[in-house]
């Protein structure tokens, strides 16, 4: 059986269901009615979702049970079907960008984590927009100089507010 | 009368209609700043206050508040990243009219349903003046536990289609809202060791990671624009907001009352008028299905009871000095620098601040909702920019805007966390509504359950406004199955 992201996910929140009852049940009584009285049930519903992914002779129930989607996504590009191999093409295109935002923002975190703000949003800026070749290097720079002037400014003199100085404190 | 003439007449001078304008300026951009707020908004400007005159200095504070709401509006519409916690349910539908080149129709929408909520709640304000007393010593915690209930009913509604996935995402919110200190018993539950969940998770910070970090992902993932279509729709769509608002007028008054009631009741909040708002609104249509694809309803409904609010919390902060949201409270702090005692004395001794109060409500929300309306098709613009433009700028803005809350890293943490949480929400089509909604009421809940099971047993459910709520909460569950029978029989005749 091949498990698919869906079926990380859903085991994922089937663990922290667990994890919550579990750690309710140390609680005293009125702290811990509540949780559980929310707890029990979720735990049951994600234990079924669980089931209707992952075991094939259920799927019949998913489709009746996920029917209509309240919030779906609009239908505003008419979409037409693809072949396989465009699809695949597709999906490991999407896999990659995933991965890639996914470390542009690691590293933003980190680096303000690590620098604080002044230094990490000009630097941020200035390597997302040459390196995903949006701007030129010259126009980075400038994008970036006069984004953490207007954040200065707005935060730091305007709100009073003491932007995060970082770890290392260099600022 | 002649006390709600003068109070206009006071209001009616060059300086303080500068002052106000400078005041409604200052409230929309705090708005739309997420992580800012009105909070921020008035505990900044109290301090300018200390010379000026009260009437003068309310009517300068309550513009600023007045604007907040639509302010937070825009970004909620324009970047799915809602300014204050009161405009998470706009993010909803007015995001997607902005992905479909609809933002101008929007944000017309949205000041134009705020005007009129506002507008309705001034007007209760002043109508419900001889009753304050009454009502206030009426409501206690089992009506606070019902009202809660409600609320959480609504994720029952909102599931609809996708059940389980829906319930699932509610239930998982009311149980990430237990985390921290129970403020019943003094437990501390689920810190895992950690000092900073002593206080829970933080509600902007997780908001703004489920929704702008996680839409910001998904518009870098997919590429082109924030309006999938390219392009922003022509000037008229300004106008055609408008006419949306008094099309489904009858949508945007109900809303404005619920938004009234719900101000009326301290402690309640703005975040929980536009959700179950919002949810009224699912309920009562006749294309349930269509919310969340972008439908004026979904816009109006919150904006309206959002404004509303406004209004109806003035009632018990003004009649009892009682704040009605945690606004008011900073309020309660302009009025003792001020010299003003709010209590019942302030409908009879002071009963011409009262007026000026609401004159100066009525007139931010008139004239917030023109500069709307006037700067809505350049803001549309946004738009129409390539997506990987605005990633970075967004995330930035999200990052300090998580940071602002209470200066902790740790915060900017939690807001990373929940983008991720958001992004699979929105990849494998958990509702990020119904969790928005068991976060927010859990706690609450929770809370009113357990004082009024103390003081009252079970019994709790007998008392008359409660056995009321009671009634309603069924109302609101059983309603979209009887009515689908009856279609479904029309449908079958």
């Amino acid at each position: 059986m091949k498990l698919r992201s869906e079926n990380i996910l859903t085991f994922f929140l089937l663990c922290v269901a667990i994890i919550f009852i579990v750690s309710s049940l140390k609680y005293e009584s009125t702290a811990r009615l509540v949780p559980l009285i929310v707890g029990i049930p979720t735990l049951f519903l994600v234990f079924i979702q669980f089931l209707l992914e992952t075991i094939p002779s259920f799927s019949k129930f998913r489709k009746n049970i996920e029917g209509v989607n309240v919030f779906g996504k609009p239908k505003i590009l008419q979409e037409r079907k693809l072949g396989k191999e465009e699809n695949d093409q597709r999906n490991n295109k999407k896999s990659r960008d995933e991965k890639n935002i996914l470390l542009w923002i690691i590293l933003l975190v980190f680096a303000i984590w690590l620098i604080g703000f002044l230094i990490a949003i000009p630097l941020f800026i200035i390597l997302f927009f040459s390196l995903n070749n949006i701007f030129k290097l010259h126009q980075s720079i400038l994008v970036s100089l006069i984004t953490i002037t207007i954040v200065y400014f707005l935060f730091d003199k305007l709100l009073g507010l003491t932007l995060y100085k970082g770890l290392l404190g260099l600022l | 009368m002649t006390d709600a003439i003068s109070a206009l007449v006071s209001l009616l001078n060059l300086n303080t209609i500068l002052l106000m304008m400078a005041g409604i300026a200052i409230g929309l951009v705090f708005g739309a700043l997420p992580g800012l707020g009105g909070n921020v908004t008035l505990a900044l400007l109290v301090p300018l206050i200390w010379s000026m005159d009260p009437k003068v200095a309310l009517a300068f504070l309550l513009s600023a508040h007045a604007a907040v709401t639509f302010g937070g509006s825009i970004s909620s519409i324009l970047i799915n990243t809602p300014g204050t916690g009161q405009n998470v349910a706009t993010c909803f539908d007015g995001f997607p009219m902005a992905q479909q080149g609809k933002a101008a129709r929007a944000i017309g929408i949205a000041a134009t349903s705020s005007l009129v909520g506002g507008l309705f709640g001034v007007i209760i304000l002043v109508a419900m003046m001889p009753l304050m007393k009454r009502m206030m010593m009426a409501i206690g915690s089992s009506e606070y536990f019902m009202l809660a209930l409600m609320g959480v009913s609504i994720i029952s509604l909102l599931s609809k289609g996708s059940m389980i996935k829906g319930l699932i995402s509610g239930f998982f919110g009311i149980l990430i809202s237990f985390i921290g200190f129970d403020p019943v018993t003094g437990v501390l539950r689920y810190s895992f060791g950690s000092v900073y969940f002593y206080e829970g998770i933080k509600f902007i910070p997780a908001i703004i990671g489920l929704f702008a970090i996680a839409e910001m992902v998904n518009l870098y993932i997919s590429g082109g624009t924030i309006a999938k279509i390219g392009r922003v729709e022509s000037k008229e769509s300004v106008i055609e907001g408008i006419k949306d608002v008094f099309r489904n007028f009858g949508l945007t008054l109900r809303c404005s009352i619920l938004g009234t009631i719900i101000g009326i009741v301290p402690g309640v909040g703005g975040t929980v008028a536009n959700l179950l708002a919002y949810g009224h609104a699912v309920q009562t249509s006749k294309h349930p299905e269509l919310f969340g694809t972008g439908i004026p309803e979904g816009v109006i409904a919150p904006e309206a009871a959002n404004n509303a609010k406004e209004g109806g919390a003035l009632i018990p902060t003004v009649g009892f000095g009682i704040p009605g949201s945690s606004s008011m409270a900073i309020l309660l702090g302009a009025f003792i620098v001020l010299g003003i005692v709010p209590g019942p004395d302030m409908l009879t001794t002071n009963v011409e601040v009262v007026y000026t109060m609401v004159w100066a409500v009525a007139l931010a929300n008139i004239i917030g909702t023109g500069i709307g309306i006037i700067s809505a098709n350049k803001l549309t613009k946004l738009t129409i920019l390539d997506g990987k433009v605005i990633v970075p700028f967004i995330l930035i803005l999200s990052f300090l805007g998580a940071f602002v809350v209470a200066q902790m890293y740790m915060d900017i943490l939690v807001a990373f966390i929940f983008g991720i949480i958001g992004y699979g929400m929105k990849k494998f089509k958990y509702p990020k509504a119904t969790f928005v909604i068991g976060f927010v009421l859990g706690r609450v809940l929770e809370r009113n359950f357990q004082i009024a099971n103390s003081c009252y047993g079970y019994s709790m459910l007998m008392r008359p406004i409660t056995l009321i709520l009671v009634i309603v909460t069924l109302l609101t569950i059983v309603y979209p199955f009887i009515k689908q029978i009856f279609v479904k029989r029309g449908d079958a005749a």
